[in-house]
C-alpha cells in the first residue's frame, strides 16, 4: 500500500514537471478535409474541429469546409453551438464529410416543477434555474448566496454578514405583513419550513451547496400551485446530486481562503475627540479633563475597529463519490466547512454527510433513499452579547479607552455612566454560540404498473436540534463590571414527515402527448424547546448544574403540531410540440383553521405556444430558434398562522399562587385561507441557435384576505405587557407587480475562446391596498435614548415598511433663515419652543419642514421619507474561456433602495459623548458678526464652519436635531462585484498522466467592490432585528443599518480533482 | 410472477393510502400549553388561576415608570431634567407622543379589558358547577381591578372609553369617550361590586379582600364628592350630593380602621422592604413574581436606583432621578426625618438595612458602617458626578437586602396601591368634607397614629392644609399625589394651579441630612437655580389632563370628539 502510494506521489510529482514540457504527438500524420454540414444540407459556419488528445484544431469556414492534419486511428472531433457533437476516427480515406444534428439540449434539460421534472421546452409556468455550475463559481457557504442576481424575480438580501448568517429571500416581492414572506424549500422532496430570515440562523446553512445539482426556483401560482398553501411565497427547488451508472467518479475539492474587511468607516482620532470633548465640555460648563488639555499632543489612540474586525481564515472541503450500475446507481458526499468571522465573537463551521441512491429492483420496480446528516456551530457573539451588537459599541467607544489593560486583561472607561463598554473584551469573554444537528431523509418506492403508469410513495422527514449557549462571566472593563455571571442553556427539537402518494401517467399518440399525475400528501411538523439558567456559576465551568441552584429559571414549550392533508392533480397535454396546456388542482386542510373553513381548493392554468416550431416561423425566420409565449394563471393558498389563531385562548402566566391564565387571544372563528391571485405572460426566445436567450415574465400578483393581526387602538386592550392578543383576520391586501428577464448570451464561441454573458433584471412594485380600516397604520419604533420612536410606518396606499420621520429642509444659517424684514418668525419652530441660545430653537439647528402648515413643528409634520424596497435588482455575468483558463466575473446591483442609516443618529451629533464619525468635526460652528456684540443677539450670530450637513454643539438640543429625520435616509443603490475567479484547467495529457479524470485550479475573489453612495460598511442591509434581538425577521424594519455585521472580502485558493 | 409482485405491492400501497385517508382527524391537533376556554373555568382552581395575573403582567408598564414619572412627577415629588420618560410631565410639556403616555394608556387598559375576559367568561364557572360563592368573589377580583385601572385612567386622561365588552369594539374599534363623571362612576359601581362580593380573607395572601374594596371606596367617594362639589356633574351618574359621597367615603374608611383586622405597621420604613410584603398595613399590592421573567417584575428600583452600588450591581438608571427640593424642603420644615429617610436618599442618610453585605450604606460616600467611635467605616466607595437627594422609596437594595429574593431587573417588593394610612388620611379627609376643618374622634386618633410613627407630635384638629402635607409626605412615591392635585382641583382649581407654579419645579438644592440643613441653589442675582435646561409650562387647567397617545387618536379618531355619556344598564 505504501509503495503504491509513494509510486503514485512519484508519477504525480513527474506530471507536474511535464506540465512545463510540450508534448509532441509522433505518428505519421496526414490531411484530412471535409465539409461540416446540417440535417438540411445547409453549411456549419465557425465549427471546432480538433484532433482529440492534442492541441490540433481548426473550424469551419463559410462554406463548412476544414482541413486538419491527423494521423488514421486519431479522433476527429467536431462541436458546434446548437448542435450535437460528433467524433469520427479517423481512417484511411483523407475526406470526412459530416452532418451535424440540432442539439436542443438546451430545451431538453429537465426542470423540477414539483413531485415531478419536465423539459424546458415543455414548461408553461415562470420557472428560474440556477444550476450547478453557478454554484461552483461561487465560493458559497450557503445556497442562499448563490441566488443572488443570478435568478430573475428573485431578491435575496443577505441580513448579516456574519458567518451561518441568514438571509431574506423574496420571489417576486414582499408577500406578507407580518408573517413570513419566504419562499419554501423543498429538498429532495422534504419541505424545509421558511426559516431563513433571522440574522443568525439559515435553514439553508445545513446543506452544503457543493451538493447541489439544481435549484428551480418556481415563481407564478401556475407553477407554484402544485404546492397549493406552501408556495404562496414561491417554491425553490433543490436537487441534490444523484449518481450515473458507470465507474465510480471521485471528485476532491478543496479550498482555502481568507476574509477581510471591505470597508472601514472613517472615526475621530483620539485627538480629535479630545478636541471634541473639550468643546463641548466647554459649552455645557462641565469639568474638563486633565488629559485632554493639549488635543494634539495625544496619540491616535484605539482603533476599535481594528481592535473588533481582523483578517479571517476560511476553509471548506467536499469529497463526492458517485457511479453505479443499470440496477443501482449512488452518490455519496462529505463536506466541512470552517469559517472564522472578521469580527471576534463570530464564526461558523458545518460537516455535512450525504447519502443518495437509486435501486431499480425490478425493471418495474425501483427504491431510492437520500439521507442527508448535518452538524454545525455558530458563534453570535459579535450580534447577541449586548443590546446592541458589538459592532455599535466599537463605533461608539472612545479612543481615549484602551482595548487591553497592564496586565494583560480588557480595559475600560474610568465612569461607567453613559459609556461604551469594551466590545472587544466581551466578544472574547462572554459566550454566545449554538450548535445543531440534523438528518433529513427521502426515501420512496416507484412501480411501474403498466406502461406510462407509475404509482410512486414517499416519505420524507426532517429533524433537527438546536441547542443554544448563552454565558456572561464576570468581568471588569475599567469602572465597567459584571459581578454576577449568568448561564443560559437551551435545547430544541424541530420534526417535520410527509407521506405522499404520487399516480402518474403518460401517452403520446400521434401529435397528443398527454400526462396526468394524482396525488394525496400529508404532513406533520412539531416543535418544543426547553431552556435552563443559572445565575454566579463558576467562569470557568459553563455547565448549568454549576450555578446557584437558588437561581434557577427554566422555561419549556410543546409546540402545536402543525398538520396539511392535500389531495392535488395536474395534467399536462400537448399538441404538435406547439400547443401546450398545464392544469392543477389542490385541495388542501390545515390544522390552523376552523373546521368550517380548513378546507380550499387552488386551481392553477398554464398555456404555451412555441410559436418557432409553426411552419410560418421555421420556414421564414431562420434565427429564431426557439419562441415560446406563455399565459399562466393561479391561485395559492396561505395558512401561515401561529398556532390556534382562531381560537380563545388561554396563556399561562406565573403568579405567587401558582401558574395564572390570561386571556392569551381574542378568537375570530371565521378565520379563512389567504389566498393570493397571480397572473403570468411570459416570452422565450432563442435567436442564431440559442446564442441569444432571453426569458422575460411580466406578472400581476396580488394578495387576498390577508392573515394578519387587526390593528386595534389600545383601548380594546391588545397590545402591551400582559394583553391578550388580537385576533387574526383576513384583513389586507398586498399587490406586487412587476416584470423580470434573463438575457443570456454567447458572445464568441472558438475552439480555444469563448465568451458568454448572462444579465438579469428584476423589477417589482409593492403596495398596500388594504388594512382592516381606512385609517389603520402599523409602526415599527426604535428606541433612542429610552424612547420609542417610530422608525416606519406602513398605510394603505404605499409600500410596505416606507421610512417615516421629518423632513430637514435646511439649516438656521443666521437669523435671517428665522425672521423677515419685519423680523417675524417665518419659518416653524418646534411646539413649546422659543429662539434662545440655551433654552431653545438657535443658529445652527436644523430647520424641519412644516408639512401640515400650522406654524409649529410636532408628530403632524411627520412624512413618508422613502421605501426601503429597491426599484429593481439583478445581476451581471460574464465568463470567458480562453485555452484551459476560465475566467469569470459576477456583479450584483440593487437600484432605488433607501437605507435607513441609524449609526449616524448617534455618531453624527455633535451633542453625543460617543466616538463620532470624523466629519462630525464639521459642525455648525458658531461665530459673531461684530467680535464685541453678544452672542445670545440672533441677529449677532452666523454659521462659519464649512460643513453643510451637520448642526450646532448644543447642550440640550431643544430643537431634537437627531430626530428620526430624512437627514438618516441614504441612497442604498450598489453595483457590486460580488465574485471575480480565474480558473485554470489542467491539461487532458497531464491529467492523464497524474492517473486523474480532471483537475482545476482556482482563484476566487467575492465582494472585491462595491459602487454605492452609501456612507456606512455596506448598502446591502436587510431586515434588521427587532431592537435588543436576533431572531426573526420583521418585514416592517428593513433597510436600517444599526450596525449591520459587514459582509466580508473573501479571497479563496480552491482545488478540484477529479478521480 | 411479476404481475403478481406488481399487485402485490399496489394492494399494499393502496392500502395505506386508504389507511392514511381514513384517519380522519389528522387536521385536529392540540395544545400542551395553550388553553382553551374549554379548559378552563371548570372548577374553583381555575377560576383563581383567570384572577391571579390580574395582579402583576397586566400592571407592568404601569408600574414600570409612568405610576412614579407621572403620578409623583407631576406633583412635583421627582424630577429628572434627563430623563424624557418623566421631565415632560414635571414640567407639563408633555405631547401626544411622549415616552411612556402610550405604555401607560395600553397598560391601564390591558388591566381593563383582561378583567373584562375574565368576567365575562365566568359563567362558564357557574356551568361548569363551580361553588356560585367563588365566582362572585373572583368577579368581584375583576371588578376591583377594572374599577382601580379606570379611576387611575379618570385622574390622568379624565374622559375615556368604557370598555365592558371587549368583543364588540374588536369588531368596530372605533369608540367616543365617556365623561369623567360616567368614569367615576363606573369605578365606584365595580368597586362597590368586589366590596360586596369580596371575602374578608383573602384567599391567598395578597388577594384583595372586602377591606381592600371598602378602602378603595374611600378614596372613590372622595374624589366622587370633589368631582360633585366642584359642579363639575354634567350627565348625572354621580347621582349624590358631595355631603352624601363624604359620608360614603367617611363609613367605608371607618369600616376598614374599626372593623377590618388592617393595622399601621410600627416601623415606617419596614413598608418599603421585600421582607415585609402584604404586611398587615396593606390592602392592596401587587404581586410581582420572584425569579419570574420580563413581565411579571417589579422593575421599578432599575429606573430609580441611584447607583449599581447601591443595589449592589443590579441595574440602576436613577442617576439622574431627583427628590424634589420642595418636598425634600417640606419634610425638612415639619422635621419630618423619619419619612424623609424613607422616601430619599439625601445626603449623609445612612442605612443599616441596604447593602447588609457591606455593613449598610451612606449617601453622598458608599457601603460600609459606624464603628463604635462613630466613624464611618468605608468599605466600597460609590461615584458620585454629583450630590442630590435621589429617591429611596422602591429601592430594595442588593439581593442579600430581601432574602435574596431581588435579582437584576426585579425587586420582588410588592408595592402597595393601598395601605391603610391612606384610607385613614381619607377617612380625615371625608370629615373635613365641605369644611375647613375637623376634630372628629377618629379622625384625630388615626391622624395622630400616623404622626407619632412619624415622630411627629400630636394634633388636636385637622385643617385641609395639615392634612395635605400630610398626605404629601406620608404617600410620596406611592403613585397617589397627582390624584390629590386632581380631586383638589375639581373644587379649587385656581388653588391647585397656583400651588403648582410655586412648587420650584426643577429647582437645585442642597440638604444635609444629619443636620437637616436645606438650601437652594441660587444663581448670581439670588434667584433659584434650575437644574437642567428644560422649558417649563405655566400650569393651566388643560394641563391637569394628560393628551391622547398619538397612535391612539390616528386608530381612534373619535377620541377627538366631544364625550358621550355612558348607557349604564344595570
Amino acid at each position: 500500500m505504501k509503495i503504491t502510494l509513494s509510486t503514485s506521489f512519484w508519477r504525480g510529482l513527474c506530471a507536474a514537471v511535464l506540465l512545463m514540457v510540450p508534448v509532441l504527438a509522433s505518428a505519421q500524420q496526414k490531411t484530412v478535409k471535409g465539409v461540416v454540414s446540417d440535417q438540411n444540407g445547409e453549411p456549419v459556419i465557425s465549427a471546432v474541429v480538433m484532433v482529440e488528445g492534442t492541441s490540433a484544431a481548426t473550424t469551419t469556414g463559410i462554406d463548412g469546409a476544414y482541413s486538419i492534419q491527423a494521423s488514421v486511428g486519431q479522433t476527429l472531433y467536431f462541436n458546434c453551438l446548437g448542435y450535437k457533437d460528433v467524433r469520427v476516427v479517423v481512417g484511411d480515406s483523407s475526406v470526412i464529410n459530416v452532418t451535424m444534428s440540432d442539439d436542443s439540449s438546451f430545451l431538453e434539460e429537465a426542470v423540477a416543477i414539483g413531485y415531478a421534472t419536465i423539459k424546458k421546452r415543455d414548461l408553461t409556468g415562470s420557472v428560474a434555474s440556477v444550476g450547478a455550475d453557478a454554484i461552483t463559481k461561487t465560493i458559497a457557504t450557503s445556497a442562499d448566496q448563490v441566488l443572488q442576481g443570478r435568478a430573475a424575480g428573485v431578491q435575496m438580501v443577505q441580513n448579516s454578514g456574519i458567518p451561518g448568517g441568514g438571509s431574506s429571500i423574496r420571489v417576486r416581492g414582499v408577500s406578507s405583513i407580518f408573517q413570513s414572506s419566504e419562499p419554501v424549500i423543498v429538498i429532495d422532496g422534504v419541505v424545509i419550513e421558511a426559516s431563513t430570515g433571522s440574522n443568525t440562523e439559515n435553514a439553508l446553512a445545513s446543506i452544503n451547496p457543493n451538493d447541489i445539482e439544481t435549484m428551480d426556483i418556481l415563481k407564478d401560482a401556475s407553477a407554484t400551485a402544485i404546492y397549493g398553501s406552501r408556495g404562496a411565497n414561491g417554491v425553490i427547488i433543490i436537487t441534490t446530486k444523484r449518481g450515473k451508472a458507470g465507474k465510480a467518479v471521485v471528485n476532491l475539492d478543496a479550498q482555502v481562503g481568507v476574509q477581510t474587511m471591505a470597508k472601514y468607516l472613517d472615526l475621530m482620532d483620539l485627538p480629535m475627540y479630545a478636541e471634541h470633548y473639550n468643546t463641548f465640555a466647554e459649552l455645557r460648563g462641565a469639568p474638563l479633563r486633565d488629559e485632554y488639555v493639549i488635543p494634539e499632543a495625544l496619540p491616535a489612540g484605539t482603533d476599535w475597529q481594528r481592535e473588533l474586525f481582523k483578517p479571517a481564515a476560511m476553509q471548506q472541503y467536499n469529497l463526492t463519490v458517485s457511479g453505479g450500475n443499470d440496477s443501482a446507481t449512488y452518490a455519496v458526499s462529505a463536506g466541512y466547512l470552517d469559517q472564522d468571522g472578521i469580527a471576534y465573537g463570530s464564526g461558523f463551521d458545518r460537516f455535512t454527510l450525504r447519502a443518495n441512491t437509486d435501486i431499480q429492483a425490478r425493471k418495474w420496480l425501483k427504491f431510492g433513499a437520500s439521507l442527508t446528516a448535518s452538524r454545525s456551530n455558530q458563534n453570535i457573539n459579535a450580534l447577541a452579547s449586548n443590546e446592541e451588537g458589538l459592532i455599535q459599541v466599537a463605533l461608539k467607544q472612545s479612543p481615549a479607552v484602551s482595548a487591553r489593560s497592564i496586565d494583560g486583561g480588557y480595559d475600560g472607561p474610568d465612569d461607567a455612566n453613559f459609556a461604551q463598554s469594551n466590545p472587544l473584551g466581551l466578544a472574547k469573554l462572554l459566550e454566545n454560540h449554538n450548535k445543531k444537528a440534523g438528518i433529513r431523509s427521502n426515501i420512496y418506492a416507484e412501480a411501474t404498473l403498466l406502461e406510462g403508469l407509475t404509482l410512486r410513495t414517499e416519505y420524507s422527514s426532517d429533524i433537527n436540534i438546536t441547542n443554544d449557549y448563552s454565558f456572561v462571566p464576570t468581568y471588569k472593563f475599567g469602572a465597567i463590571y459584571n459581578s454576577e455571571n449568568s448561564n443560559r442553556q437551551s435545547k430544541s427539537f424541530s420534526e417535520y414527515w410527509s407521506l405522499r402518494g404520487l399516480l402518474s401517467y403518460n401517452k403520446t399518440i400521434g401529435d397528443h402527448s398527454f400526462s396526468a399525475m394524482l396525488g394525496y400528501e400529508r404532513t406533520k411538523s412539531q416543535w418544543e424547546y426547553i431552556m435552563a439558567r443559572r445565575l454566579n456559576g463558576s467562569d470557568d465551568m459553563h455547565s448549568i448544574r454549576i450555578g446557584d441552584v437558588k437561581s434557577a429559571t427554566n422555561d419549556g414549550q410543546i409546540g402545536m403540531p402543525n398538520t396539511l392533508e392535500s389531495w392535488f392533480g395536474r395534467v399536462f397535454y400537448s399538441f404538435k410540440d406547439r400547443y401546450l396546456l398545464t392544469a392543477t388542482l389542490r385541495y388542501d386542510g390545515t390544522s390552523s383553521l376552523p373546521l368550517h373553513t380548513r378546507y380550499d381548493i387552488f386551481p392553477s392554468a398554464a398555456f404555451a405556444w412555441r410559436v418557432s416550431e409553426e411552419p410560418f416561423i421555421k420556414d421564414n425566420f431562420d434565427s429564431i430558434s426557439n419562441l415560446k409565449l406563455r399565459l399562466g394563471y393561479g391561485k395559492v393558498g396561505n395558512s401561515n398562522l401561529p398556532a390556534m389563531a382562531w381560537q380563545a385562548t388561554l396563556v399561562s402566566s406565573p403568579t405567587n399562587w401558582g401558574t395564572g391564565f390570561l386571556t392569551g387571544r381574542i378568537p375570530n372563528e371565521n378565520l379563512a385561507w389567504e389566498a393570493t391571485d397571480s397572473y403570468n405572460v411570459g416570452i422565450d426566445l432563442g435567436l442564431w441557435r440559442d446564442r441569444v436567450t432571453l426569458v422575460f415574465d411580466a406578472y400581476y400578483k396580488y394578495i387576498n384576505n390577508l392573515l394578519m393581526p387587526s390593528q386595534l387602538p389600545a383601548f380594546v386592550g391588545t397590545s402591551g405587557m400582559g394583553s391578550a392578543q388580537p385576533p387574526y383576520g383576513n384583513i389586507g391586501s398586498l399587490l406586487n407587480k412587476g416584470f423580470d428577464f434573463t438575457i443570456n448570451t454567447v458572445n464568441i464561441n472558438k475552439r480555444d475562446f469563448s465568451w458568454t454573458s448572462s444579465l438579469v433584471f428584476s423589477l417589482n412594485r409593492n403596495k398596500v391596498t388594504k388594512l382592516n380600516s381606512e385609517i389603520a397604520t402599523i409602526d415599527r419604533t426604535y428606541q433612542v435614548s429610552g424612547t420609542n420612536t417610530v422608525v416606519t410606518r406602513t398605510r394603505v396606499g404605499s409600500s410596505i415598511g416606507d421610512f417615516y420621520g421629518y423632513n430637514v429642509i435646511g439649516r438656521i444659517n443666521d437669523a435671517n433663515d428665522l425672521y423677515d424684514k419685519e423680523g417675524n418668525l417665518k419659518v416653524a419652530i418646534p411646539a413649546n419652543t422659543t429662539v434662545n441660545r440655551d433654552t431653545g430653537v438657535w443658529v445652527g439647528d436644523w430647520l424641519f419642514e412644516d408639512v401640515s402648515g400650522d406654524g409649529v413643528i410636532d408628530e403632524k409634520d411627520r412624512i413618508n421619507l422613502g421605501s426601503p424596497l429597491p426599484l429593481f435588482t439583478g445581476g451581471i455575468g460574464n465568463t470567458i474561456t480562453w485555452k484551459n483558463f476560465d475566467f469569470n466575473f459576477y456583479f450584483t446591483y440593487s437600484y432605488g433602495n433607501k437605507v435607513m442609516n441609524w449609526l449616524r443618529v448617534t455618531m453624527d451629533n455633535p451633542n453625543a459623548s460617543y466616538n463620532k464619525f470624523r466629519r462630525a468635526k464639521d459642525y455648525a460652528k458658531l461665530e459673531l458678526i461684530n467680535p464685541k456684540g453678544s452672542d445670545t443677539d440672533i441677529y449677532n450670530v452666523y454659521v462659519a464652519s464649512a460643513g453643510k450637513w451637520m448642526p450646532r454643539m448644543s447642550a440640550g438640543d431643544v430643537n431634537d436635531n437627531d430626530r428620526v429625520s430624512s437627514l438618516y435616509i441614504e441612497d442604498g443603490s450598489y453595483l457590486r462585484l460580488q465574485n471575480l475567479s480565474i480558473a485554470y484547467r489542467l491539461p487532458y495529457k497531464v491529467v492523464e498522466k497524474l492517473n486523474i479524470s480532471s483537475a482545476r485550479i482556482s482563484l476566487n475573489i467575492q465582494n472585491l467592490f462595491t459602487l454605492t453612495r452609501y456612507t456606512g460598511y455596506d448598502p446591502e442591509i436587510g431586515m434588521t432585528m427587532e431592537q435588543y434581538s436576533t431572531n426573526g425577521q420583521d418585514a416592517l424594519m428593513n433597510g436600517i443599518d444599526t450596525g449591520r455585521y459587514p459582509s466580508p472580502r473573501i479571497f479563496t485558493l480552491g482545488l478540484n480533482i477529479g478521480f | 410472477m411479476n404481475m403478481s409482485m406488481k399487485k402485490i405491492f399496489s394492494i399494499v400501497c393502496l392500502s395505506a393510502a386508504i389507511a392514511c385517508v381514513s384517519a380522519c382527524n389528522f387536521l385536529d391537533t392540540s395544545s400542551e400549553d395553550t388553553k382553551t376556554l374549554d379548559q378552563s373555568f371548570r372548577n374553583a382552581e381555575e377560576c383563581r388561576a383567570a384572577t391571579a395575573p390580574l395582579y402583576t403582567a397586566v400592571w407592568f408598564d404601569f408600574n414600570n415608570n409612568f405610576s412614579f414619572g407621572f403620578m409623583d412627577g407631576r406633583a412635583n415629588n421627582v424630577f429628572a431634567p434627563w430623563s424624557d420618560y418623566i421631565y415632560p410631565y414635571v414640567n407639563l410639556t408633555e405631547t401626544m407622543s411622549t415616552a411612556n403616555l402610550f405604555s401607560a394608556w395600553q397598560s391601564l387598559f390591558v388591566i381593563v379589558n383582561q378583567s373584562d375576559h375574565v368576567l365575562n367568561n365566568l359563567y362558564r364557572g357557574i356551568d361548569n358547577g363551580v361553588d356560585p360563592d367563588v365566582v362572585n368573589e373572583c368577579k368581584a377580583e375583576c371588578r376591583f381591578m377594572r374599577g382601580l385601572a379606570y379611576w387611575y385612567l379618570a385622574m390622568s386622561w379624565g374622559d375615556v372609553p368604557i370598555i365592558e365588552d371587549p368583543q364588540k369594539f374588536i369588531t368596530n374599534p372605533l369608540a367616543h369617550t365617556n365623561p369623567v363623571e360616567d368614569v367615576l362612576a363606573f369605578a365606584i359601581k365595580d368597586m362597590e361590586f368586589a366590596a360586596q362580593n369580596l371575602p374578608e380573607t383573602g384567599y391567598n395572601i395578597g388577594r384583595v379582600t372586602k377591606w381592600s374594596a371598602q378602602g378603595m371606596l374611600s378614596r372613590f367617594y372622595n374624589t366622587a364628592a370633589a368631582f360633585v362639589r366642584g359642579g363639575k356633574s354634567t350627565t348625572g351618574s354621580l347621582d349624590k350630593t358631595a355631603d352624601q359621597y363624604y359620608a360614603a367615603a367617611k363609613e367605608a374608611a371607618r369600616s376598614v380602621i374599626e372593623d377590618s383586622d388592617r393595622d399601621l405597621l410600627e416601623n415606617y420604613e419596614d413598608l418599603f422592604k421585600v421582607q415585609f410584603n402584604n404586611n398587615k398595613e396593606v390592602l392592596f399590592a401587587l404581586q410581582w413574581v420572584p425569579n419570574s421573567d420580563y413581565g411579571t417584575t417589579n422593575f421599578t428600583d432599575s429606573y430609580l436606583a441611584l447607583s449599581s452600588t447601591v443595589v449592589g450591581g443590579r441595574s440602576a438608571w436613577g442617576n439622574a432621578t431627583y427628590g424634589s427640593g420642595e418636598l425634600v424642603k417640606l419634610f425638612s420644615d415639619r422635621g419630618d426625618l423619619i419619612r424623609l429617610k424613607a422616601t430619599y436618599f439625601t445626603e449623609g442618610c445612612y442605612y443599616d438595612y441596604i447593602r447588609t453585605d457591606e455593613g449598610g450604606y451612606l449617601v453622598g460616600t458608599g457601603t460600609g458602617s459606624y464603628d463604635s467611635n462613630g466613624d464611618f467605616q468605608l468599605v466600597s466607595k460609590d461615584e458620585y458626578t454629583e450630590i442630590r437627594s435621589w429617591i429611596k422609596k422602591g429601592v430594595v437594595g442588593c439581593s442579600a437586602d430581601t432574602d435574596n429574593l431581588a435579582t437584576n431587573q426585579n425587586s420582588c417588593f410588592d408595592n402597595p396601591l393601598l395601605r391603610l394610612a391612606d384610607v385613614m388620611l381619607h377617612y380625615c379627609e371625608a370629615c373635613i368634607a365641605t369644611g375647613t376643618s375637623t376634630t372628629d374622634p377618629l379622625a384625630i386618633t388615626v391622624f395622630n397614629r400616623i404622626r407619632a410613627r412619624a415622630g411627629l407630635a400630636p394634633v388636636t384638629e385637622i385643617t385641609v392644609a395639615s392634612l395635605w402635607d400630610e398626605r404629601r409626605c406620608e404617600l410620596a412615591l406611592e403613585g397617589v399625589a397627582w390624584p390629590d392635585f386632581v380631586r383638589r382641583a375639581y373644587y379649587e382649581e385656581a388653588w391647585v394651579l397656583n400651588f403648582m407654579s410655586q412648587q420650584n419645579r426643577n429647582a437645585g438644592f442642597s440638604y444635609q441630612y444629619p443636620t437637616n440643613t436645606f438650601k437652594w441653589d441660587t444663581n448670581d442675582d439670588g434667584t433659584i437655580s434650575k437644574v437642567g435646561s428644560n422649558d417649563e409650562e405655566v400650569p393651566s387647567a388643560s394641563r391637569l389632563r394628560l393628551p391622547y397617545p398619538e397612535s391612539e387618536l390616528i386608530q381612534d379618531p373619535l377620541l377627538r370628539e366631544a364625550p358621550v355619556p355612558y348607557n349604564f344598564n344595570d
